[in-house]
């Protein structure tokens, strides 16, 4: 017999820990700037703390630090158990983790004072976006150079999905920041006005089409399924929804930039597809929703299929959402308002954060040796204050958009504009207020998964922990599948 | 019933055929939508008389990309009635070929400048800048007083001009010659205020500006 | 748009919805192979995940096909197909024309009737003063307050009191705001020494009568000769440069001593910008009117 295999979970145990701590620096960032936004003083006078140079910090901390730790440390925990085979390159692997974390601390450092493009999700200046390039590659160097190794030859769906988010995420970073150094900490990109905007925003959506989508959509395609223990529910939904979810996502940017002066034709193409788009995405929802079929009991009992399911209800929610928002006559009343930002938080705080918390809450025990996490009590306060608090979030940005919306346009019997702008900011401040305390909730949350992944990782933090054989041989291709194991 | 599925089963025991065809369909609708645009980017040319930014308007542009004023202000009039009626006329591509990058904004938590040049007084702009609730109490803008005694780098603003013809931007060896002269002494509050106070008026010719008040109902 | 371009977005739209669409027909009826438990038979994780292969739902099917259908007639309808316009002929510019000139008509009626009145007639219609309040606080509260009491910081007037800087009737608010102003005082510091211009500001405190010492304030009557030919021998100030009434107790840019010091020893400059070609006329007589009612003691108050 061969020298026995055995899973790398230490550099996944590493960017669990990243993805914790990140988690909460982001949110709390995002706390601390919508505190700004009602109560403005909280500046000081002082320029990394101003609102407008710390939302840069927020996004960037949420979805790269937070969103890129927890995506690269799931595609690498479900590249090797769907692929029965030990991470390739274990160097290269630990490379990207410590190359990432050095990028999200320089991004995080220099953007508040004042080192940035001003390009939306992708405000960190050259010199950072080069590392950037060069870790993104690693990670695809290593995700594909563990799949060519891997010892079931049938590639799992999760992995499409982490594959198309490596690739495309490649692709959008590179094209959106070509640019010309002035100096060390300034640069101007080569596109500029109309073109720089489209660039911009099918790089921008696209971070959400391929970061907090295609890369989420592996990680639930593993961690659904395997906490339901269920088969996923189908092969053919997952086919159909993958080549055309990556492809049209591609499209839907300009509508970012709908009645702009972008060119009628690319607004209406985006709206087009944006509709289509509906397809895939209510697709993949159910696809991970109705395999829960059959176990919908788990939600009694396991606060982390509750994280799931409820994820991928607000899934579907928000790209019902996102279409209908990039309808024309819809896309006039909701652009520029809180809206906008109601529609992100669903999709982040209810889809990204949600699938992410229930995936980390079915890995962590494993990843740290443990049958369970320590405390299901935590987690389930973990849950409602997640849960109550985005729902504050989200209602209370709706309710702001809409009337900030209604009152730009608002127009008297005589033909002349109703409100004035400032009346507009006034009705959405009681809001600001609300959607603050939502989001302390959330964070409030966070703080809870820490403590208790802090005492789930006591073996580990004592280097207690076995690392887990790869079973080896291989399984028969066709074998009936072993019963399904219980779930500690 | 329909065949097929073999030539999916291929791909999907293919690593490397998955991650080519991957990338072949995120291409698709970047090809489509911004190559044209893209190639004929030279065809969006600014309005007669409208020069690049000057070196005290550029020096406050970055200022105002470097303060992150995007995140609050749009710079983008759409085509719509109230819209226009409020800001002014719809803002257009030959307005913003100068701008690197783009500052049209995603979000109005305050209102739209696109046109604000003129609109308030320079002293206005400076108290307003420094302690926006001095003037406006109801407003939840930070203040930027550090702009007060900051100085634009005159060294920088050479360098600024040199790469920006590098991209096609008509700056004549003239205008990079006397470039950190005009920059020299001046706060960054005088370049972020220079830059505002241009906005809708510089970049527009002089006849499009005559005809924004036909415009006005 | 040339040709080519127009035939390559043309290609590549139909190349991305006819593989979504086939991917779409074909996902439902593709014979994959089937183990008698309904699953693919493909096993990963330790024999943990497995997929079924299910029929894909109704409602599904039928969400996606009414959402190709749409994208599809959109795209028929509108522009968007490369240079094809649309079998509607539809662009947001002309929507905007359109939607401008329905609001026109709305609008036009009732300008109309404004039209030969004068600011102070103007100023006893509700529908007037509405509109100019709504234009008065996107464009003039910045400085003047959203209910007109002025602001210190930038020197900019109450306009609610019967205190005029440069007149108060209605062809002279009109003036102000149609052509602007500019507003400057000279600095003293070379005029006067530091014990003149205290003398000096507690003299002008005099005038209107907040605390200052009375001793001082006669010491500086003198010195207030030069004052007097911008602000009048009796501090009354002068409409036609814009020189303040020293005998009011409101103060352009505050009324404490030290704020006046300021004044007489640095000077001031304040301006008011021109909005003839921002507004237009028409709007700004709307605004005046608002000011003039609201100086008035007008009811303009509840907009």
């Amino acid at each position: 017999m061969r020298i026995v295999e055995t899973y790398n979970d230490h550099v996944v145990r590493l960017f669990l820990l990243a993805a914790a701590v990140w988690g909460i620096i982001g949110m709390a960032v995002g706390v601390y700037i919508a505190a700004e936004l009602a109560w403005p003083a909280l500046n000081f006078g002082i320029p990394w703390l101003t609102f407008s140079r710390l939302r840069p910090d927020h996004t960037f901390g949420v979805i790269f630090a937070f969103g890129g730790s927890a995506l690269m440390g799931t595609c690498y925990y479900v590249v090797q158990r769907t692929g029965h085979t030990r991470l390739a390159l274990g160097r290269l692997a630990h490379f990207t983790f410590w190359g990432w974390q050095l990028i999200c601390v320089l991004a995080m450092v220099t953007m508040p004072l004042g080192i940035t493009q001003s390009k939306e999700y992708a405000e960190p200046e050259w010199l950072i976006d080069l590392l950037v390039a060069v870790v993104w590659v690693s990670f695809g160097v290593v995700f594909f150079a563990t799949l060519t190794r891997r010892r079931i030859r049938h590639i799992y769906v999760a992995n499409w999905y982490y594959g198309a988010f490596i690739i495309a995420v490649g692709l959008l970073h590179i094209v959106n920041n070509l640019v010309v150094p002035v100096s060390l900490w300034k640069s101007y990109p080569i596109y500029s006005g109309v073109v720089d905007a489209m660039v911009q925003w099918w790089y921008g959506h696209n971070a959400v089409a391929f970061f907090l989508t295609a890369g989420f959509l592996g990680m639930m395609y593993y961690f659904v399924p395997r906490q339901a223990q269920q088969p996923l529910w189908s092969y053919r939904f997952s086919i159909v929804n993958f080549w055309a979810l990556i492809s049209v996502y591609m499209w839907a940017g300009s509508h970012h930039l709908i009645y702009t002066a972008l060119p009628d034709w690319v607004q209406s193409v985006g709206m087009a597809f944006s509709l289509v788009l509906l397809m895939p995405s209510w697709g993949s929802a159910a696809n991970g929703l109705l395999t829960f079929n059959g176990s919908w009991d788990k939600l009694r009992t396991d606060p982390a299929a509750k994280f799931m399911v409820i994820a991928l209800v607000f899934y579907a929610a928000s790209t019902f959402e996102g279409s209908m928002m990039a309808i024309k006559t819809v896309n006039a009343l909701s652009h520029y308002t809180d809206w906008t930002v109601a529609h992100v938080h669903s999709g982040s705080i209810g889809w990204v954060a949600m699938i992410t918390i229930g995936s980390l809450y079915a890995m962590a025990p494993r990843a740290l040796g443990q049958p369970a996490m320590y405390s299901t009590r935590a987690m389930n306060v973990h849950f409602w204050m997640h849960t109550v608090g985005l729902l504050l979030y989200v209602i209370a940005m709706w309710f702001a958009g809409v009337t900030e919306g209604l009152m730009w346009r608002a127009t008297e019997a005589d033909g002349s504009l109703t409100h004035s702008f400032i009346a507009s900011l006034l009705a959405a401040k009681p809001y600001y207020v609300v959607r603050w305390f939502g989001g302390v909730l959330v964070v409030g949350g966070m703080v809870v998964m820490a403590w208790n992944l802090w005492h789930t990782a006591a073996d580990a933090r004592a280097h207690l922990i076995k690392p887990i054989p790869v079973p080896i041989p291989e399984p028969e291709p066709r074998q009936v599948p072993a019963p399904l194991p219980a779930l500690s | 019933m329909a065949g097929g599925y073999k030539y999916f089963e291929a791909i999907e025991k293919n690593a490397g055929l998955l991650g080519i065809l991957t990338a072949i369909m995120v291409s698709i609708g970047g090809l489509a939508e911004i190559t044209p645009l893209f190639m004929r980017a030279h065809e969006v040319k600014a309005a007669p008389g409208v020069k690049p930014y000057d070196p005290l308007r550029l020096a406050g542009k970055d200022i105002y990309v470097r303060e992150g004023c995007y995140l609050c202000h749009t710079q983008m009039i759409r085509a719509l009635r109230a819209e226009t009626e409020r800001y002014g006329p719809f803002s257009t591509a030959e307005e913003s070929v100068y701008d690197r990058p783009h500052q049209w904004g995603s979000k109005r938590t305050g209102p739209d400048l696109a046109r604000v040049g003129g609109k308030y007084s320079d002293e206005w702009q400076r108290v307003h800048l420094k302690d926006p609730r001095a003037v406006v109490p109801e407003s939840n803008m930070p203040g930027y007083p550090w702009l007060m005694q900051a100085l634009v780098d005159p060294d920088e603003i050479t360098q600024k001009l040199r790469v920006l013809r590098l991209l096609g931007d008509p700056y004549t060896d003239e205008d990079i010659a006397n470039a950190a002269a005009a920059v020299v002494g001046r706060t960054e509050m005088e370049a972020l205020i220079a830059y505002l106070q241009g906005l809708g008026i510089a970049n527009e010719p002089a006849a499009a500006t005559a005809s924004t008040a036909q415009a006005k109902p | 748009m040339s040709a080519f371009w127009s035939g390559w977005i043309m290609f590549l739209v139909v190349l991305n919805f006819g593989i979504t669409l086939f991917l779409f027909v074909w996902g439902q009826f593709v014979a994959i192979p089937t183990q008698p438990d309904g699953t693919s038979g493909h096993v990963w994780a330790h024999g943990v995940l497995r997929e079924g292969v299910r029929r894909l739902p109704l409602w599904w099917v039928l969400m996606s096909a009414s959402v190709f259908v749409i994208g599809m007639v959109y795209l028929v309808l509108y522009p968007g197909f490369g240079s094809y316009k649309g079998l509607i002929g539809w662009s947001a510019h002309d929507q905007l024309a359109r939607e401008s000139a329905a609001n026109q008509a709305k609008l036009t009626p009732v300008l109309q009737s404004f039209e030969g009145r004068s600011v102070e007639q103007l100023a006893a219609m509700p529908e007037a003063t509405r509109m100019g309040h709504r234009l008065f606080v996107d464009n003039c509260a910045a400085c003047h307050g959203l209910d007109g009491r002025g602001n210190h910081a930038v020197g900019a007037p109450d306009l609610t009191d019967q205190d005029w800087l440069w007149g108060g009737s209605s062809e002279a608010i009109l003036t102000s705001i149609l052509d602007g102003r500019r507003g400057t005082m000279p600095p003293f510091q070379a005029t006067f020494s530091n014990e003149d211009i205290e003398r000096l500001a507690n003299y002008v405190q005099s005038l209107s009568g907040p605390p200052h010492s009375p001793s001082r304030a006669a010491e500086g009557k003198a010195q207030f000769t030069v004052c007097s030919t911008c602000h009048g021998v009796e501090g009354k100030g002068n409409p036609a440069l814009g020189a303040p009434n020293l005998t009011h107790a409101r103060r352009l840019y505050g009324g404490d001593l030290a704020t006046i010091e300021q004044t007489i020893r640095y000077g001031r400059s304040g301006t008011m910008p021109a909005w003839r070609t921002r507004l237009g006329e028409g709007d700004v007589r709307l605004i005046a009117a608002w000011i003039y009612a609201k100086s008035h003691g007008g009811d303009a108050e509840r907009h």
